[in-house]
């Protein structure tokens, strides 16, 4: 099945931008992460494991032929959808917070099935986008698409992870665009969305006196509960509640302000080392970047992410079919979108949402699942010269 | 290369490659929101925000909270506090090799303890790897070394970046007293680092890693409030200059001090407990080589409270505290004797015949038997895989059975009854199951029946024959409970059948004294039987003290009447001698006609029931009752034969 001469297909550049990301990402964890056990390099070592078992299944996804993909779909969502329906009767161990159903418990290990969710939802997607071409401007094909992320996206909201769940949308309307669903069907769906987020955050504007205070009471009830919106919103004014739930953001901004240009030096952030921002070693690990490294490192960050994304576009276009590009592209939609919500988070221009930032954060599932996508856009791109439209 | 050219197929392509341009347009734009806004912070506004971080120079210490007391039944305290002065020093980069240098020498200077020279200090300063974090150079007693702390508080220019944390420690008073069920406290390590994401501990924190001191930690009430052992830790916030030294204090966040608990157990008794386990297991040592361990349970009958409770090797709690050396370690994790193990509720044993009551419970409660109920103990009733008697005892009833401990009734009676029957009163005795006693390891041992043989052996292996029963009967096959079980179903008995769970915490109180959680005692389970049925079984336990009985010298002539009943029982174990390796057991009750406590004793490997947990028995009771030990010393101790 498969066939060596591929191999000389594989992107190089992709691949150095990759190894040059990791080797980045484990140089500011052993900063980020030194402080936060005894043992300085408990989760360097731990990331290490997670990172060879990512490797791993990396190669075996990338030597599979993601054609043979398709086949799988529908079982591969209804088993999906049914791991979503579990975890929300998971049990915690003891010393879990129960605040959310989000994660299967294995030993010491946590599984998170929506980040599974998303790779499996991609494909299925993109699978049904890529057999529907001739129909592609039936009302039935825009339909069936929002409906099949619907289940998804609701089990998610509920367990509830917000951020995963916008995730979803991003992807959904990304792929649905590339797949040819006409412009005005999308340009309507984004209005409903546009429409929808404006509705909400007017509630939260009444509700807050203009973001003057937290919540005391929405003109229209929303179905979450306040903490959840509180959060939402916070980011907008963290002075509302600067010790709580702002006091993240507050500090996150002010280390990553106070990097300058140049930044405090490798290791030597006040602000991280000395615990002021919460959570430094997964998801506001960019706060470490922007502090220790200043803006020329946050923006080697960003660069080698703007770059590494383009590179996964440049396969998508030359991928043999439209399944192919479809599965990159709705990687790409995923990791831009989560970069972009993690960073922005840090910087105070987007809600707190839980959402890692690919490849930095501490954290296995969402390591592997990340190395596991790559491992599919290398399957599309070795794949790439047989055309079979 | 030639490439088949077909014109829709090729739209799409080109369609796909047109609005992926689109995306990427998106995908540029959200970058460039990303640098602007990063432009913003670090390059517009990084004063502002350097102003902040510099004002940020705060140092949050932590101020361990003092850890809750344990008392026990009387307020004897087992476990508290002694407060310690931790003596830090927090150095920075800018600090020469030769200013730490003066620093140790002052310091060691002022310490003059032997162990901590200049040199040593120099080093421990300099190997820091977090220099944010505060190297902790020692912890001295607060008692004794005001002196020395007032010196150092004076000398504090000689002194840059010293830090004194008035920090509590934990002592256990009694020494290895009660050390199963206190448990003990050390360092969070890797397996429990999630403490530090969840319940805001700390990586320099203790907690509880066993006993009460583990289960109690947190301990939640029915309104959600955490009223355990813990507290809640107070916090300084120190500002320090750009070199890292300390300006001033200034907040303090006083810390509050955890609750205390007040144990059901008995000092008195639990300390007599130990000595006689320790005594009898030493004893029984010297004849046979294997029996190294031991655990004993005495319940309140009426509460299910723990009175005493013992396991033998024990341990020295704190031992754990300040880290083991290699030949405390030797000890610790020596893998036959397991000191810290605690047998009497992690350890499950084939019983023998001390299960030999629970079977006639069992066959009265179904009306298989009743008192004049005989049955024929002779060679000829050695059928169908039958295990023989100790003994030919002819027609036997059930006072007699028990007080000569016949296998041939007991087999019997259980397969009258029948396994099903058998297993619902076993069950209701609380035998396999977890008591849920607030104590770390508790195993649910095994009680098997048809169901669990049929999910663990295949085939013709995986069926329940009449064997089964017989051995099930006797306390062997393959069920093996603990001793708390064991004392949990003799304390059942003894109370009519209503089975209470079984505690060890009574009370947590504030350090005010007052109560802020009441245990009350719980049914778990009620066993209905005619009062004419119980009585049956009372008279039959009672003659196991009776002349004739096995165990008559242990409990002869006892001030109070004692029901007992003795077991000597098949380890079970591959590589152990068939006939000459039992375990021995002991369970009782007294007084017979008024029950008040319940025992269950045993030593691994100590063949006879009488002479290893029997022993305990008599002097817990002793203990308990309050009878001097040379009164009730018996000496027809020869005479019988269990």
């Amino acid at each position: 099945m498969f066939d060596k001469k591929i191999l000389k297909n594989l992107d190089w550049v992709f691949l150095l931008l990759l190894a040059l990301l990791m080797t980045f990402s484990f140089v500011v964890l052993i900063s980020a992460s030194g402080n936060v056990t005894s043992n300085p390099f408990y989760y360097v070592q731990r990331q290490a494991i997670f990172f060879g078992i990512s490797l791993v299944s990396m190669t075996v996804v990338a030597l599979f032929n993601y054609r043979n993909l398709a086949s799988y779909s529908s079982l591969a969502y209804v088993v999906v959808l049914g791991l979503l329906v579990a975890v929300l009767f998971a049990p915690h161990p003891e010393g879990a917070s129960t605040d959310a159903n989000r994660w299967f418990y294995i030993s010491t290990y946590q599984l998170q099935p929506s980040e599974l969710a998303k790779l499996v939802f991609i494909v299925v997607l993109a699978n049904y986008l890529s057999r529907r071409q001739d129909v592609i401007h039936e009302w039935r094909t825009f339909w069936v698409s929002l409906g099949m992320a619907a289940p998804f996206m609701f089990l998610i909201l509920i367990e509830p992870d917000l951020g995963t769940t916008m995730v979803f949308g991003f992807m959904v309307v990304v792929m649905m665009w590339l797949s040819g669903i006409p412009r005005r069907r999308m340009l309507a769906l984004l209005a409903i969305i546009a429409l929808l987020v404006g509705f909400v955050f007017l509630d939260l504007w009444v509700a807050t006196d203009g973001f003057d205070h937290m919540i005391e009471e929405l003109p229209v009830p929303l179905p979450m509960h306040t903490y959840q919106l509180n959060r939402l919103i916070i980011f907008i004014n963290p002075e509302m509640d600067p010790l709580k739930e702002g006091y993240q953001i507050i500090q996150s901004k002010v280390a990553i302000g106070s990097g300058g240009l140049f930044g405090k030096g490798y290791g030597e952030g006040s602000q991280v080392q000395s615990n002021f921002v919460p959570y430094h070693h997964t998801d506001f690990i960019f706060a470490v970047v922007g502090e220790e490294l200043g803006f020329l490192g946050a923006l080697a960050v960003l660069l080698i992410y703007l770059l590494l994304l383009l590179r996964m576009m440049r396969i998508a276009n030359q991928s043999a079919d439209l399944f192919g590009s479809l599965i990159v592209s709705g990687i790409v939609a995923m990791l831009v979108f989560q970069i972009f919500v993690n960073i922005g988070m840090t910087v105070g221009i987007m809600p707190i949402t839980g959402i890692t930032m690919p490849f930095f954060s501490y954290g296995g599932s969402s390591l592997l699942f990340n190395m596991t996508a790559i491992g599919l856009i290398l399957s599309v791109n070795m794949r790439r010269e047989i055309k079979i439209f | 290369m030639f490439e088949p050219l077909e014109t829709e197929q090729e739209d799409k392509y080109k369609r796909f490659g047109k609005r992926s341009l689109v995306f990427v347009l998106v995908l540029l734009a959200m970058f460039f929101a990303l640098a602007a806004r990063l432009f913003a912070l670090q390059v517009m506004n990084t004063s502002e925000y350097s102003a902040i971080s510099s004002r940020n120079q705060l140092r949050m210490i932590s101020q361990p909270a003092k850890r809750g007391d344990i008392y026990d039944r009387n307020m004897l305290k087992l476990a508290g506090s002694e407060i310690c002065f931790e003596i830090s020093i927090s150095t920075s980069k800018e600090q020469s090799e030769d200013e730490i240098k003066e620093l140790a020498a002052n310091l060691a200077g002022y310490l003059k303890d032997p162990e901590l020279n200049a040199e040593t200090i120099e080093k421990m300063i300099t190997g820091n790897s977090r220099r944010y974090q505060p190297v902790v150079i020692t912890t001295l007693p607060a008692e004794n070394n005001q002196h020395l702390v007032a010196s150092l508080e004076e000398n504090r220019d000689k002194l840059p970046g010293l830090l004194i944390i008035e920090t509590p420690r934990r002592v256990y008073l009694q020494g290895r007293l009660a050390s199963h069920i206190l448990g003990q406290v050390g360092k969070i390590t890797d397996s429990d680092a999630d403490l530090m994401q969840n319940y805001n501990y700390l990586a320099t924190d203790l907690v509880g890693k066993a006993g009460v001191e583990r289960t109690m930690e947190r301990f939640t009430d029915t309104d959600g409030r955490e009223i355990g052992l813990r507290g809640q830790r107070g916090l300084q916030l120190l500002e320090i200059n750009s070199s890292n030294r300390i300006v001033r204090v200034v907040s303090t966040q006083e810390s509050v001090s955890g609750n205390s608990l007040v144990l059901t157990i008995d000092s008195d008794i639990q300390r007599v407990m130990e000595e006689s386990l320790a005594a009898t297991v030493k004893k029984l040592q010297q004849d046979r080589p294997k029996a190294q361990g031991g655990a004993a349970v005495l319940l309140d009958v009426k509460t299910g409270a723990v009175l005493a409770m013992a396991s033998y090797p024990d341990f020295a709690p704190e031992d754990f505290i300040s880290g083991i050396d290699s030949e405390l370690a030797a000890y610790y994790y020596d893998e036959t004797l397991k000191p810290t193990f605690n047998r009497a509720v992690s350890g499950a044993y084939p019983v023998g015949s001390t299960f030999k009551v629970s079977t006639a419970l069992a066959a009265l409660a179904c009306g298989a038997i009743g008192r004049n109920t005989e049955i024929l103990c002779d060679p000829e009733n050695w059928v169908n895989d039958k295990a023989k008697c100790t003994g030919i005892h002819g027609m036997v009833d059930l006072s007699h059975a028990l007080a000569v401990s016949c296998n041939t009734y007991a087999q019997d009676a259980g397969a009258m009854a029948g396994i099903d029957n058998m297993y619902e009163v076993f069950r209701q005795l609380g035998y396999g199951q977890l008591t849920g006693i607030e104590l770390t390891g508790e195993t649910r041992g095994l009680l098997a029946n048809p169901d669990w043989k049929k999910l663990n052996f295949k085939g013709s292996e995986g069926n329940w024959y009449p064997y089964d029963t017989y051995y099930m009967s006797i306390g062997q096959g393959y069920s093996y409970y603990t001793p708390l079980q064991m004392a949990q179903a003799m304390a059942t008995i003894a109370n009519h059948g209503v089975r209470m769970q079984p505690h060890v915490v009574d009370r947590i109180i504030d350090y005010e004294g007052e109560t802020v959680y009441q245990w009350e005692p719980r049914v778990m389970d009620r066993i209905n039987m005619s009062d004419e049925s119980w009585d049956v079984l009372y008279d039959a336990l009672l003659a196991v003290t009776q002349p004739g009985g096995t165990a008559y010298s242990t409990f002869g002539r006892y001030p109070v009447p004692v029901a007992a009943k003795t077991g000597t029982a098949q380890t079970g174990l591959v590589g152990d001698d068939k006939n000459n390796d039992y375990h021995g057991w002991f369970i009782a009750f007294a007084p017979a006609d008024d029950p008040q406590v319940a025992f269950a004793g045993m030593v691994e490997y100590g063949f006879h029931g009488f002479s290893s947990g029997g022993i305990v028995c008599r002097d817990v009771f002793n203990a308990y009752f309050g009878f001097d030990s040379s009164q009730t010393s018996t000496s027809v101790y020869s005479s019988v034969v269990e």
